[in-house]
């Protein structure tokens, strides 16, 4: 008997699949990739990138003007699909609004006004610009703040920064709150947006590859990076269709700052804590979403993980090719694909993994799979060797 | 919430070295905030990170360190909260002048450094501590959701938690734009069950701000005001006040939307 820690009564997803949930699940149905050769300004690198359309032309109200950044252009599109602000309006009525928490993660917020104003300085200015808002913009509070204005939300908020296991906890985080009795509902979520600091800093590292990323295949050279945002409403109440979080795992590696453990002896902590919170055993899960960046020491380190906790057999397969690696959105991206894909009774194929990495020894789905599937886990670890496994599931 | 104990405590400051001394400091009038905060901690870190870190993580491990140190928990046991309304903005700072360069020549350790959990990721390296952590901002009202965050981690996970609070300012030119005017950090251990040796008994509850009559944030001591305004991990001060003195207090912490922060502190003689 699977027991619920929350219901995810409402979500909404918004990556370079397109905006909206149907843009998503269309996108990985059709096997439309939303990676393309990218044509930034400002960004000379040889790579793909997962770029959303459109945000340069997104206008925030007048009364949240001071918050404008690409970062909050993105989640301003973003809420407003899917019914998204209806839903939480409703919670709003039935808790009240200072009842509702807000979780956020993010890695870089709205770093990219910064970015501008240093190329807009002249050398040795001893001032900011008079249009920039240091507080409103690349704060790492601002999108939280953002999110929890925009909604008319009340109560406690606070931005999760872990790197790209930030938006996998804002789950963990929001059940605490709930299961203290000090809020009755939560919106979480994660956005995180294309910017310079991140795809010159990622390149740095040589981490960026020049083609489109192949988590899992021989020839793997790196990642490749895109921008999303999810966001979901989460609440003890179900309803009869809802997807329910089941389990969550967080570890340290203690490691390395940019290096994962190599034998992935820490991302198994976190994915049997998960387990052991959902009171259940490997062989109950269907399908896991692999964290799956597509660089060499990632893969590896996260298929040793894999295979020593759930063996050789169980479906898997990593996103990352189809919205790009989107960091600090990368958590609630993949947890929510998982609700999608438990929804609809489907798990997708590892995009561009043509020929997997006979090293690598876990079980990657090179085919769509249509079949029900009743519990997902999904896997996000990040830089500072910080890890987060969820798990998913109906409670049929 | 349900109450909790206080079983170590590390703070560094202008002119607070540590938390002994800072109980003298914290109720004088003259604490001497125009000095520099000093390193002198060993931080147990490997030659290689001890060479990269950057100076608020090494700030944010002296005050981690002299918390665990001075309880009987060992760092492998806790859980961890670190809470900083910026991070370290001089990463921000050398990142966007390489990035205004032909050449873009981003450094690879500044940009691993300039992820929000870099302190996290360091102390977890120097500590081996491999259990759950969190890394967070809440603007100006970090310190008492981070409090918050590490309350409902001890109540609902049963771990102890070190909650780590640090600022410091930005280098010119985003120096008027960051939040922080003075280098700050605190760290607090706080435990579900009561050691020999615990601090204070903590309870904390969120309430709606209409509720709080006293006044919210303020020190006791204004000679601490001009610090706790100035930093927001200084918002802080209040409770290390309340904690500097044996006895009851009740300290009230603003934090988002129409929510505040009600802790009661019961400090052993």
């Amino acid at each position: 008997m699977k027991t619920s820690l929350l219901a995810v009564r409402a979500y909404t997803l918004s990556n370079s699949l397109g905006v909206g949930m149907s843009a998503s699940l269309e996108g990985l149905r059709e096997e439309r990739s939303g990676l393309h050769p990218c044509e930034l300004p400002n960004i000379d690198l040889n790579t793909w990138v997962g770029q959303v359309d459109g945000l340069d032309d997104v206008v925030l109200d007048q009364d949240l003007a001071q918050y404008n950044c690409r970062n909050n252009h993105l989640a301003d599109l973003a809420l407003q699909q899917d019914g998204f602000i209806d839903h939480v309006q409703q919670s709003i009525d039935k808790y009240g609004a200072d009842r509702i928490g807000v979780f956020i993660g993010t890695s870089t917020s709205g770093i990219e006004e910064t970015e501008k104003a240093y190329r807009e300085m002249p050398p040795g200015a001893e001032e900011m610009p008079d249009w920039y808002r240091y507080r409103y913009t690349q704060n790492i509070y601002s999108i939280a703040d953002f999110v929890r204005l925009r909604l008319g939300i009340e109560g406690p908020a606070m931005a999760i920064s872990t790197a790209c296991s930030s938006s996998a906890k804002v789950f963990a985080s929001a059940y605490r709150y709930i299961q203290c009795g000090l809020i009755d509902a939560a919106v979480i979520g994660g956005v995180d947006t294309l910017c310079q600091t991140t795809l010159y800093g990622f390149n740095s590292l040589e981490l960026v590859s020049p083609e489109p990323c192949r988590p899992w295949a021989a020839d793997r050279n790196g990642i490749s990076i895109g921008e999303a945002a999810g966001f979901a409403l989460l609440e003890r109440d179900a309803t009869a269709n809802s997807i329910h979080l089941l389990g969550y795992g967080e570890s340290s590696d203690a490691y390395h700052m940019s290096t994962p453990h190599p034998e992935g002896e820490y991302a198994v902590m976190a994915m049997q804590q998960a387990l052991s919170k959902a009171g259940m055993d490997p062989q109950d899960i269907d399908y896991i979403n692999l964290h799956g960046t597509g660089t060499k020491s990632n893969d590896a380190s996260e298929d040793k993980a894999i295979v020593s906790l759930f063996g050789t057999d169980i479906p898997c397969s990593s996103t990352k090719a189809w919205t790009g690696h989107t960091l600090g959105a990368a958590g609630i991206t993949e947890a929510l694909f998982s609700c999608l894909f438990l929804e609809h009774g489907f798990m997708p194929k590892s995009l561009n993994t043509e020929k997997q990495d006979p090293n690598l020894g876990a079980n990657i789905l090179l085919e769509h799979t249509a079949r029900p599937i009743q519990a997902v886990m999904s896997n996000s670890f990040g830089f500072g060797g910080t890890n987060c496994s969820l798990i998913f599931g109906s409670l049929t | 919430m349900k109450p909790v104990f206080i079983e170590g405590i590390g703070i560094s400051g202008p002119g607070i070295e540590n938390w002994q001394q800072a109980r003298s400091a914290l109720l004088s009038e003259q604490p001497g905030f125009d000095q520099e905060l000093i390193i002198s901690a060993d931080l147990s870190l490997p030659a290689n990170e001890r060479r990269r870190a950057s100076r608020l993580s090494k700030i944010a491990l002296q005050v981690a360190g002299e918390a665990i140190n001075s309880s009987i928990l060992q760092a492998d046991e806790v859980a961890t909260v670190f809470t900083s309304s910026c991070g370290d903005l001089e990463i921000a700072h050398k990142i966007c002048t390489a990035l205004t360069m032909e050449a873009k020549p981003v450094s690879p350790i500044q940009f691993h450094n300039s992820v929000h959990n870099a302190q996290a990721g360091y102390w977890a390296i120097s500590q081996h501590a491999h259990n759950v952590s969190n890394s967070i901002s809440a603007c100006a009202d970090s310190f008492a959701m981070g409090l918050l965050e590490a309350l409902t981690l001890i109540e609902v996970e049963q771990v102890p938690v070190l909650l780590v609070a640090c600022d410091r300012p930005a280098p010119v030119p985003l120096y008027n734009a960051g939040m922080s005017r003075y280098e700050f950090a605190v760290a607090m251990l706080i435990s579900p069950h009561r050691s020999d040796s615990f601090m204070a008994v903590l309870e904390g509850d969120l309430v709606a701000k209409q509720s709080v009559d006293a006044a919210v944030n303020v020190c006791e001591n204004k000679a601490l005001e001009p610090l706790r305004k100035a930093c927001p991990a200084a918002m802080a001060l209040p409770l290390l006040e309340a904690l500097a003195i044996s006895g009851q207090h009740v300290i009230s912490l603003d934090c988002p939307g129409q929510t505040c922060m009600q802790i009661k502190v019961d400090v052993c003689a």
